[in-house]
């Protein structure tokens, strides 16, 4: 059985303010899934630190580096505008009934799904590239940072993640994705992603315990216009490391009758 | 808040969702069980779920093998749990949620151990009501 994990406001256009990260992080919505104890030790954990000044690399780009959890996160709720679908995408959408979930199948879950699945991730800034490790199906990314653009033709070895360049505008590392199959989608409540998604994701380091996020989508397959979404994500305490996450180990959902 | 997330609760519920899909597509919300004085016989440290095997007791008398879903290793194990957590021939007390298809699986939620502690060994995060139980 896979799990559904809302991410909350999914489509919420949120612009990155001081009065957010003022919040207090909340943990991770209706779908807690930590108990109180672990997510208060967690918060204790950030709190410890938080006064540190963030870390730079010897270029002087901020390192992000470390593992940040996914059970204390700033989330924003309340309204949820509907994206604006396409046609196409308004199809895709109404036939989520009929469709199996990707990931229930131990497909991977794509960007910038991954970034909404539960369990933690792990940020590795060099000076020239970005090692993302995320624990949930054990996926991970190497994204370049060295001033290259995407190839003219994308690898089709280039699929569920997609093709990724980084750059940093000032203290904010700009990771920039296209080149996805048609299978994979936006998020774990199914909103449909085309090979025409074209995401680009925002990373910034505003405090030492603390990871702001944003992550823009264009998909003018499916969606009449671009849209935008945020969170903050907690750096998890040093003993934390990105466990092990076999899917298919023991899936049953990957051989129910009718799931191929 | 928590008004604003029990909204929100609601209108993730409004929208569709996979054919195939998440707790409700196995277990029965409407169906909690609890097994109580359960002789654990198993534990499986498998992924994406863990499993527990225990026998019990039914009202008859006759004993009855149940094997419940429980979270992923790494999940449990951020939340305490070891190798040790469960030994066979532990007496147990696990609250659930009972599989639609009539066997006798569940989707665990709490097992309560031996000493009395109680641990979470949920799914957790996949929509099982008692996650937002434990909320409230």
């Amino acid at each position: 059985m896979r799990n559904s994990r809302p991410f909350a406001a999914l489509f919420a256009s949120v612009v990155f303010s001081a009065a957010a990260l003022a919040q207090t992080l909340q943990d991770a919505g209706a779908n807690p899934q930590g108990t109180a104890d672990l997510i208060a030790k967690l918060k204790a954990y950030g709190d410890s630190v938080a006064r540190r000044p963030v870390p730079r690399m010897a270029n002087g780009k901020p390192d992000l580096s470390g593992v940040y959890n996914k059970l204390v996160r700033d989330i924003f709720e309340g309204a949820v505008p509907a994206p604006e679908y396409t046609a196409a995408g308004k199809a895709k959408w109404d036939n989520l009934a009929n469709e199996i979930d990707p990931v229930n199948q131990c497909n991977w879950p794509g960007v910038p799904r991954l970034m909404q699945e539960p369990d933690p991730f792990e940020i590795e800034t060099k000076a020239d590239k970005v090692i993302f490790l995320y624990e949930y199906m054990h996926n991970f990314r190497v994204v370049p940072a060295d001033g290259r653009s995407h190839p003219k033709t994308i690898p089709l070895s280039r699929a569920w993640l997609g093709d990724s360049v980084g750059r940093w505008e000032g203290d904010t590392l700009v990771v920039d994705t296209i080149g996805f199959n048609n299978v994979s989608r936006l998020d774990p409540q199914g909103h449909p992603k085309s090979d025409q998604a074209h995401i680009i994701e925002k990373y910034r380091r505003p405090r030492y315990d603390r990871l702001w996020y944003e992550v823009t989508v264009s998909d003018p397959k499916y969606y009449k216009q671009p849209f935008s979404q945020s969170a903050t994500f907690q750096l998890a305490p040093p003993d934390w490391r990105i466990e092990e996450y076999a899917c298919n180990e023991n899936n049953r959902d990957a051989w129910v009758k009718g799931a191929h | 808040m928590k008004f604003t997330r029990m909204l929100l609760a609601v209108s993730i519920l409004a929208v569709p969702v996979y054919g195939h899909h998440s707790f409700a597509a196995e277990y029965d919300a409407a169906k909690p069980v609890s097994l109580k004085d359960a002789v654990v016989t198993k534990m499986e440290w498998t992924n994406p779920h863990t499993w527990v095997y225990v026998d019990v007791k039914n009202a008859a008398g006759e004993v009855e093998h149940w094997q419940c879903e429980g979270g992923a290793p790494n999940r449990l194990v951020r939340e305490g749990w070891s190798k040790d957590t469960l030994k066979p021939g532990d007496l147990v007390t696990i609250d659930g949620f009972k599989a639609k298809n009539g066997a006798n699986w569940c989707n665990s939620q709490t097992i309560t151990l031996p000493d009395g502690k109680k641990v979470f060994a949920g799914s957790s995060g996949n929509g099982a009501p008692g996650n937002a139980q434990e909320k409230k």
